[in-house]
């Protein structure tokens, strides 16, 4: 009996240990060869230096690819997050016959291959006049990331006891004062995990920032992807790429920390 | 006659076409505990967040204190309202939760440390001000709850069952508390309650609801002794009143089921002059005694079951077709079988069809 039990324990054991040695082997081979001395990239590497960290610095292309990255970020989360939070709150607050099919409309876009809805987009984007343009490139990573941003939201309103926004009314708080005082502070660990989620979305984006965005506005991803398709792998992505995922890293922990991100989502 | 001071006059109120309240005419003094009383769905916490201004009525008007109040938003309307889950705001302390209605009001930093040390200091509660509403009890939740709509010192403090979250011993207890609070603080209180003997100990009158109206408000002594229908007589009282049909006979005569029976003559001078084929007897035990089965103007009844109570026993008797619950001292003698049943007070008689009390007799 115990015999089996622990025989039964070895194999979820192992199975785990796979599953961890599958995702996470990638990232290791990363942060390793980025620490490499040599001029291309090995792995294992035969020595160790920072100097790739020092060429990342100095690159001024990679430089303007983390900026664009970031910028498309931060704007498309705020546009994801606002219009997310609207659409999660009339979902919530309301009942009405399709509700549920809309619910499952706004995940469509999580189903379909990002190709496919980037044609699309492109389509919509020709006719609109905002193909390569900043704001193209913004909406799209908004509306990619709005479900999650919906989803995320919705559960957090669901979770907000109504009574509690009529208890703090019949104690004198108009509607404004009910939101600054009770709903904001409810919600806020919503509202940063759907932030959290969308922007690293959107920093990830490679398949719909090249086709909406062609040359002008390269991300960091896509200038990477290109690299590697034109003169294969250079160390200094191999570089930026580690202290991305020392940073998303550092997100993630934060992330589950303060807002149990692992059961929110 | 003065207005009430709070006073409801022709509400109505349905959720998407069905009715929920359907015409509410209700007055309460100031000062007053009123309880408003009825079974589950019948209408009791919409027409509190009617009143607190939380629901729009599609008809009728409210007055309080000489002021109509319908139109007001909630947050002006200065009434408490204790909810049923308590709706203690988690993300703030105790003493947050209480001093919120006043920050609502700016109050000065001096002032509302005060109000808010008395609020608590009136439910006993002033050690645990620190604490978050998630390190109380159920029942200290519900004392924060009170401690938070009474200091903003409400022109009407009403409570939606209060104590329907608490276990029996403590809800005693603050049964007590609350009707002490009462007399403390002289507010107009509301309460709503599905509890027939929470309403008869706390309340000075009591409004009994069903299916969207009121059936009657009045003391419950009233209440119970006089109810307007069968349905107050059958909701209210420790056993409820058991519903017992008397026919009348072609020949002027009484019948029980298809026996015939005379009634004493004090009963039977009430019965005679009602025109009606049957009519149904509120009876409670203080209506009833057992005697001999052959005792004149005895109802022939068998003993069915006996609940021992510590100092008294309740007695079911089947008379008639229906059970009827008598009280015996809890040493008195009785086994089962053949025993006879007299009616030693005129009891509540009502209308068979309509179900309300006939205005002629209790
Ligand atoms: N938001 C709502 N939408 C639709 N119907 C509702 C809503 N709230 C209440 N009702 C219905 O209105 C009727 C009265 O409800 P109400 O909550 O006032 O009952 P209650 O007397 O407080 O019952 P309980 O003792 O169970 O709390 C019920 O039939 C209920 O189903
Ligand atoms: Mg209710």
């Amino acid at each position: 009996m115990n015999l089996r039990r622990a025989g039964t324990d070895t194999i979820w054991i192992a199975w785990m240990a796979i599953g961890y040695i599958v995702v996470l082997l990638p990232i290791v081979v990363v942060v390793f060869a980025s620490f490499s001395d040599s001029n291309t990239f090995r792995f294992p590497p035969t020595g160790y230096s920072l100097k790739w960290y020092q060429a990342a610095f100095a690159s001024s292309e990679y430089r303007n690819a983390l900026g664009v990255s970031l910028l498309v970020g931060l704007l498309a989360t705020a546009v994801s997050l606002t219009a997310g939070t609207l659409a999660a709150y009339a979902l919530s607050r309301s009942e009405f016959r399709g509700k549920s099919s809309i619910e499952t409309l706004l995940l469509a876009p999580l189903a379909l291959p990002h190709i496919v809805w980037a044609i699309g987009l492109l389509q919509i984007y020709a006719w609109l006049g905002i193909g390569g343009t900043l704001l193209g490139l913004v909406l799209a990573h908004a509306a990619l990331t709005l479900p999650f941003a919906v989803r995320i939201m919705l559960s957090t309103f669901i979770q907000l006891d109504r009574t509690l926004q009529e208890a703090a009314s019949t104690l004198g708080a108009s509607p404004p004062r009910v939101i600054w005082h009770i709903v904001l502070p409810l919600i806020w660990p919503g509202v940063l995990t759907s932030a959290l989620l969308t922007f690293l979305t959107s920093f990830n984006e490679v398949t719909v920032s090249v086709l909406i965005a062609g040359s002008r506005y390269l991300t960091y991803p896509v200038r990477l992807y290109s690299e590697l398709r034109s003169q294969g792998i250079d160390p200094t992505t191999v570089a930026i790429s580690a202290m991305l995922l020392a940073l998303i890293v550092v997100f993630a922990l934060i992330g589950e920390r303060f807002l149990n991100w692992s059961r929110r989502v | 006659m003065t207005p009430a001071y709070l006073s409801i006059t022709g509400m109505a109120k349905a959720y998407r076409g069905t009715p929920a309240l359907r015409l509410v005419d209700l007055s309460v003094n100031e000062g007053e505990f009123l309880a408003l009383l009825g079974p589950s769905g019948c209408g009791k916490s919409t027409l509190l967040r009617l009143v607190a201004g939380l629901l729009q009525p599609d008809a009728g008007s409210i007055t309080l204190a000489g002021q109509s109040i319908e139109r007001l938003p909630p947050h002006q309307r200065d009434i408490g309202l204790v909810f049923q889950n308590y709706a203690l705001f988690p993300h703030m302390s105790v003493a947050k939760n209480v001093r919120f209605g006043l920050s609502m009001r700016n109050m000065p930093r001096a002032e509302a440390d005060q109000r808010v040390g008395e609020a608590l200091a009136l439910v006993k509660l002033e050690h645990l001000a620190a604490r978050m509403p998630s390190e109380l009890s159920g029942g200290q939740q519900q004392r924060v709850a009170l401690a938070r709509a009474i200091a903003i010192r409400p022109r009407l403090l009403l409570l939606d069952e209060p104590l329907s979250n608490l276990d029996a011993v403590l809800r005693n207890s603050v049964r007590t508390e609350l009707r002490e609070l009462h007399a403390r603080t002289g507010l107009t209180v509301v309460m709503v309650t599905h509890d027939q003997a929470e309403a008869m100990t706390m309340a000075d009158r009591i409004a009994v609801m069903s299916d969207g109206l009121i059936l009657q408000h009045d003391t419950p002594q009233v209440i119970y002794e006089q109810p307007a229908s069968d349905f107050v007589a059958k909701f209210v009282g420790t056993p409820p009143a058991a519903m017992l049909r008397v026919d009348r006979k072609h020949d002027g005569g009484f019948g029980l089921g298809t026996s015939p029976w005379t009634p004493s003559p004090e009963l039977a001078r009430v019965l005679e002059p009602i025109q009606r084929v049957g009519v149904a007897l509120g009876l409670r035990p203080d209506h009833l005694a057992l005697t001999a089965p052959d005792a004149p103007h005895a109802m022939p009844g068998t003993i069915r079951t006996i609940e021992y109570l510590g100092a008294e026993r309740l007695v079911h008797v089947e008379v008639g077709g229906q059970l009827l619950v008598l009280r015996l001292s809890g040493d008195a003698a009785v086994g089962k079988g053949e025993v006879g049943v007299a009616i030693t007070r005129v009891p509540p008689i009502f209308d068979i069809e309509t179900g309300l009390r006939l205005a002629s007799t209790g």
